[in-house]
Parts: C-alpha cells; sequence; structure tokens
C-alpha cells in the first residue's frame, strides 16, 4: 500500500467484496405485490455496479504499468496523533448522553487541544468557551440536545 | 397578471419602515451565522427560530424568516471555503476551488466573491418573481415524476465531469453514495434493505453525514495527521477580489442565476443540484477548465450565484401556488399558515400588500446580506489563522453538533464518524469525494421519481423518451455523458491512477 497501484488493489478488491455483500443482502429483499420497480431491483444493481467497479478498479491497478506514484501515509508519530484523535472522538460521541453536550465537549476539546500542542490555558479557556456556548444554544433556542449531568 | 407598479411600490413603502428593516437585519444576520455553522441548514435555522416570530405581526415575522432563509444561504459558503468543510450539499462545489483559493491565500477574494455573486444571482431571480411569478409558476406544474427521474439522471450525468482523470475512481465513488443512500428503508413501501440485520441502519444514512463525515472529519484527520500549526500554509490573506476577478465573472454570475432561478421552480430540485449544474456548466464553457478544481474564482462564483438563485426562485411556486420546493420553504409555508395566510393566486388577490411587502423585502433583504457579509470577510477569513491545535478540536465539535442535529438522533453523528474515515483514506487514494456527495443528495428523488414513473406508465420505460421535457434531459444526459468521455479519450491515453482535483 506504499504505492497508488498496489493501494489501488487493494481498495478495489475491499470494495469489490463489498459490492458482492451488497448482492447477497437485496437477495434477501422480500417482494411486494404490484411493485413496478421491485424493491431489490436498485439494491441489486447498485450491488453490481460497485463489485463490478471494485474489481475493475483493481485489475486495472494491476496491469498498470505508468510512474510509481507514493502514497503519503503518515509516520509512526502521525499514525499515534491521528489514533489519539479518533480515540478521543468515539470517546467523546459515547459519552454526549452520559455527561451532556456541553461537559462532554469541554472535555474533549481540553483534551485535544491539549495533546495537541497548546498550553494547559488555552485549551481550558477553549473547552469552557465551547461548553458556555453549546449550553446557551440549547437553553435559549430549546433545542433537544442532551444535558447530561447540566439538567434533563 | 398580478404585477403593478403600484404595489410593488406600496412594498418598498412598507418593507422600509423601519420596524420592518429592523426584522430583516435581524434575520439576515441570524441567517448568516445559522448558515455559517456546519450541518444547521435554512431549514433547521428557521423551524428553530419559527417560535420567535410568534410575537411579531405577520408582515415583519414572514420577512424575517424570509431573511433567514436567504441570510443562511449567503453564508453557507463561508466555512467551505475557509476551512474546506461544506455545511451543507449545495456549499460542496463551492469548496473545491473555494478552498483552493483560500490555500492560495485568497479566502477574502473568494468569500467577497461568493457574497457579489450571491447578491447578483438574489437581485436577478428577485426580477424573475416580480414580473413573471404566476406565469413562470405554471412551469413547475408539467414537471411529472417520469421529468424529475430525467433530471436526477443529468444530474448523476455530471459525475464524468467531476470525476476529472480518475474517471473509474469517480464512478465507484458514485455508486458508493449511491448504494449508501439506500441502506434503510424503501421511501416508498417501507421495505427494510441493506441493514444487514442492525436495527439503527433502518434509519438509513442521511446525506448530510456523508457530507460532514467525508470533509470536516476528514479533512482534521489529515491535519492531524501532519502536525500542522496552521490550517492554511499561506497566512497572507487577500482581503477582497481585484475587479478584474470580478470583471470576469460577470457572465459566470447572469448564467448561474438563470440556471439557478428555473430549477429553483421545480418542486424537490435543491440548491445542492443547481450549484453542481451551474459549477459543470462554467468548466465546461471555461477556455481554462483545468483551472477548476485548483482555485477558480468562476468557480465559487457560479455554484454561489446559483444557490442564492434558486432559493428565491423557489418562492414563486410557494407564493404563486403555495407549493413549496424544499424542506426551508416548507417550514416557511407553515409559518404563513400559522398566520392564517394560504399561499396561492388568492393571495395575491385579497392580500396584495402582504406579497409585495415581502417581494419588495427581499430586495432589501439582498442589500442587507451584501452590506452585512462583506465587512464580515475579514473576520470570517481570519478563522484560518486560528491555530489548528484549536480550530481542529473545535471543527470535530461543531460538525458532531451539526451531524447531531440532522435528526437528533447519535446513529448520524456514528455515520458521520465513519464517512470521516472513509473521507481520508479516500483523499489518501485519490478518490474524488464529490461523485460521492452528488450521488448520495441524488439517490432518494432519484428512486421515488423512478418507482412513481413506473406506477404511471405500467411498467414502462419508453415514459423518459415519450415525455418532451423527460426526453430532453435524457437527451442532455446522454451528450454529457458522451461528450465527457469524449474529451477524456482525446486529452487522456490510459486512465490516470490519480487526479488532484478533490
Amino acid at each position: 500500500m506504499r504505492n497508488l497501484r498496489s493501494a489501488d488493489m487493494v481498495c478495489g478488491a475491499c470494495i469489490g467484496l463489498l459490492g458482492l455483500a451488497v448482492v447477497v443482502a437485496a437477495m434477501n429483499i422480500p417482494a411486494l405485490m404490484g411493485e413496478r420497480l421491485p424493491s431489490k431491483a436498485l439494491p441489486m444493481l447498485c450491488g453490481v455496479l460497485t463489485a463490478a467497479g471494485g474489481f475493475l478498479l483493481a485489475i486495472k491497478a494491476y496491469r498498470y504499468d505508468g510512474e510509481e506514484i507514493p502514497v503519503e501515509w503518515p509516520d509512526r508519530g502521525g499514525w499515534i496523533s491521528l489514533g489519539v484523535t479518533m480515540g478521543g472522538l468515539i470517546a467523546y460521541v459515547a459519552l454526549i448522553e452520559l455527561l451532556g453536550l456541553p461537559v462532554a465537549s469541554m472535555l474533549f476539546v481540553i483534551g485535544l487541544v491539549r495533546y495537541l500542542g497548546m498550553g494547559l490555558m488555552a485549551g481550558v479557556a477553549t473547552g469552557l468557551g465551547t461548553a458556555v456556548s453549546i449550553y446557551l444554544m440549547i437553553h435559549y433556542l430549546a433545542l433537544s440536545f442532551p444535558l447530561g449531568v447540566l439538567g434533563s | 397578471m398580478f404585477f403593478s407598479v403600484d404595489l410593488l411600490m406600496q412594498g418598498f413603502g412598507a418593507a422600509l419602515s423601519p420596524e420592518n428593516l429592523l426584522w430583516a437585519f435581524v434575520g439576515c444576520f441570524v441567517g448568516t451565522l445559522v448558515g455559517v455553522l456546519p450541518g444547521i441548514g435554512p431549514s433547521s435555522g428557521i423551524a428553530i427560530l419559527l417560535p420567535l416570530t410568534t410575537f411579531l405581526p405577520p408582515t415583519p415575522a414572514i420577512i424575517m424568516l424570509a431573511a433567514i432563509y436567504y441570510g443562511a444561504m449567503y453564508g453557507g459558503s463561508t466555512t467551505a471555503i475557509v476551512v474546506n468543510i461544506p455545511g451543507e450539499a449545495s456549499s460542496v462545489p463551492t469548496a473545491l476551488d473555494g478552498y483552493e483559493m483560500a490555500k492560495q491565500g485568497r479566502a477574502g477574494a473568494a468569500l467577497a466573491i461568493s457574497a457579489i455573486s450571491s447578491f447578483v444571482a438574489g437581485t436577478v431571480s428577485l426580477l424573475g418573481l416580480t414580473f413573471f411569478a404566476p406565469t413562470l409558476a405554471s412551469f413547475a406544474l408539467y414537471f411529472g415524476p417520469p421529468e424529475y427521474f430525467a433530471l436526477m439522471i443529468m444530474g448523476l450525468s455530471l459525475v464524468v465531469s467531476l470525476a476529472g482523470k480518475a474517471l473509474l475512481k469517480g464512478l465507484v465513488s458514485a455508486i458508493l453514495g449511491l448504494t449508501a443512500s439506500l441502506i434503510g428503508q424503501n421511501p416508498l413501501t417501507g421495505a427494510c434493505r441493506l441493514t444487514f440485520g442492525c436495527e439503527d441502519l433502518m434509519a438509513g444514512v442521511n446525506f448530510i453525514s456523508v457530507i460532514i463525515g467525508l470533509f470536516a472529519l476528514g479533512e482534521v484527520f489529515c491535519n492531524v495527521e501532519q502536525k500542522v500549526t496552521y490550517i492554511l500554509d499561506n497566512r497572507k490573506i487577500e482581503w477582497m477580489p481585484k475587479w478584474v476577478d470580478v470583471y470576469r465573472c460577470r457572465w459566470v454570475m447572469l448564467r448561474s442565476s438563470v440556471i439557478g432561478f428555473f430549477m429553483g421552480l421545480l418542486p424537490g430540485c435543491s440548491p445542492a443540484v443547481t450549484t453542481f449544474v451551474a459549477y459543470d456548466l462554467e468548466k465546461r464553457l471555461s477556455k481554462t477548465p483545468e483551472r477548476f478544481g485548483r482555485g477558480a474564482i468562476e468557480g465559487v462564483a457560479a455554484p454561489e450565484g446559483a444557490n442564492n438563485a434558486t432559493s428565491s426562485g423557489g418562492f414563486v411556486p410557494l407564493l404563486a401556488f403555495g407549493l413549496p420546493t424544499g424542506p426551508a420553504l416548507a417550514v416557511l409555508l407553515g409559518g404563513l399558515m400559522m398566520y392564517g395566510l394560504q399561499p396561492g393566486p388568492l393571495l395575491f388577490q385579497s392580500n396584495p400588500s402582504f406579497v409585495w411587502a415581502i417581494i419588495a423585502s427581499m430586495y432589501v433583504g439582498n442589500v442587507i446580506c451584501l452590506v452585512l457579509n462583506l465587512p464580515l470577510v475579514g473576520m470570517w477569513a481570519r478563522i484560518s489563522l486560528i491555530p489548528f491545535p484549536i480550530l481542529g478540536p473545535l471543527i470535530l465539535v461543531f460538525s458532531v453538533i451539526g451531524a447531531y442535529s440532522i435528526r437528533f438522533m447519535l446513529f448520524d453523528v456514528w455515520v458521520t464518524l465513519v464517512f470521516g474515515v472513509v473521507g481520508y483514506l479516500m483523499r489518501k487514494m485519490k478518490i474524488p469525494m464529490a461523485p460521492m456527495v452528488l450521488a448520495s443528495v441524488l439517490a432518494q428523488m432519484l428512486e421515488t421519481s423512478l418507482s412513481q414513473s413506473l406506477l404511471i406508465s405500467r411498467g414502462s420505460w419508453s415514459v423518459f423518451f415519450t415525455r418532451p421535457i423527460a426526453c430532453v434531459f435524457m437527451a442532455l444526459a446522454i451528450g454529457s455523458i458522451v461528450r465527457g468521455l469524449w474529451v477524456q479519450y482525446k486529452t487522456g491515453g490510459p486512465e490516470a491512477l490519480a487526479d488532484g482535483d478533490d
């Protein structure tokens, strides 16, 4: 996967397999009486086209003999930063209903701002500002966002 | 028919009264803010703020709601240009060139041309609304499901152009977008499909989640990985476009106004479709199409003009027939009915002072939006000067809020995260994202209109070629695909593995 050719081969094969899975799932869609366009028709068509497109992409890449184009994957540090950010984001979304949007957002912002290299004060100020803005928006516009520990 | 100069002048008299001016200004300002926030579009904005207008009499209340609507259309391009985060599907074509301009230090110029183009298009389409509303409104009535299906096919044919040199990747991207949109329930029969046994997937994949994930999250992930200090390398910002840029865009603005206005008359034809059409047309007409996707100012002027013209055009069937062309106008229709006003031909006769005050206020509102937005260009452009370690987390938080506010379901946020990863991988593998967005926006109407057309024609596919308007759109779609393939064949040789357009 270091160059675009091998990345396209792997990506094409994965998309092709996804297309086959869609075809199998589409075959299980029950037909309904009086349908002019069967319920399974479009999903089936999309599945077939996805599979065909994916495998064609893989084959085209396999047969490609032009200049090698590198894929700019991150270095080890980059992968770690990406992993921490994604992990933090998943934790943030998972905690929204429990802690509420303002508090969860505040903790996420403070943590990520600090991790990405800013000082503690900058992190806390940004996090607090975010939480207060979100709380005021929810409160004054009567939006249905979870408030968690700050209320119902 | 319904137009008279006296009534229009009376309308201006009412629209320019201090009270109505104030509410138009408040609406434009709030609308611009609503437009700037990713995910919170005009429909949510109007729906949220509708209860706040109940203390006002009908005319200022509707003036304010209409101002929120087109104010949001003005503001929608801001984040697309400055940080490559289109909050709405209609801002995706703007992001393609707007963000490239921002990277070249021309964020201010891109924002300003977007405001100017929006103003020109808004004014041109208001002229259409003023003079031809009832006549043009009947145009919408010629459109049945076969015409819509043909129009959607024409929209999908733009994928060939949007894919650039990586045609196969563009097509795969579009098919993946279509497939993702089929997840959930069949819009006509309610039959469940492609959920793989997961009940949450029955809610379906909303295209706003796709856009926020692909663009906002994908962009942040790429910046995090590279440990950037600022989102833009070039920290010198050009605040205003050069006069020559505005002059170069004069026909672009007019063409996109006309396209946007006429397509805006059609119920269901959202600004997302018209902006892609206008962008593609300008790319095809340009003598230097290779500049598109690399910071062409016409690539910002065209979609922004079409976007605003579509939103103004939508008022024609709304006021003349009570027919909302999109979700935001449906909420506005609700607002009108809340005040006991039933839009339709009778409204022009029974309540002319109200109708013409609203129309006149839209001219005034357009000026307010321009005056409001040009000085704000500097402020919005400065967003890119915020250090990325602060801006990145804020973008993620607003993306989560935007995704959650689509249907107030956490499921949409998880879908956004998944598409964030997809967007990151698509960037790495040089797979164009615009075709996926276009396909996911068009998918539902494509499927619904196809099913309805086949019901009408008792299963005959010839319906798309025997009805004149549908046949014209089909011919245009086929022509567009053939032309795209021909251009690629002539210019390309073997298809490139990658293209830098996205």
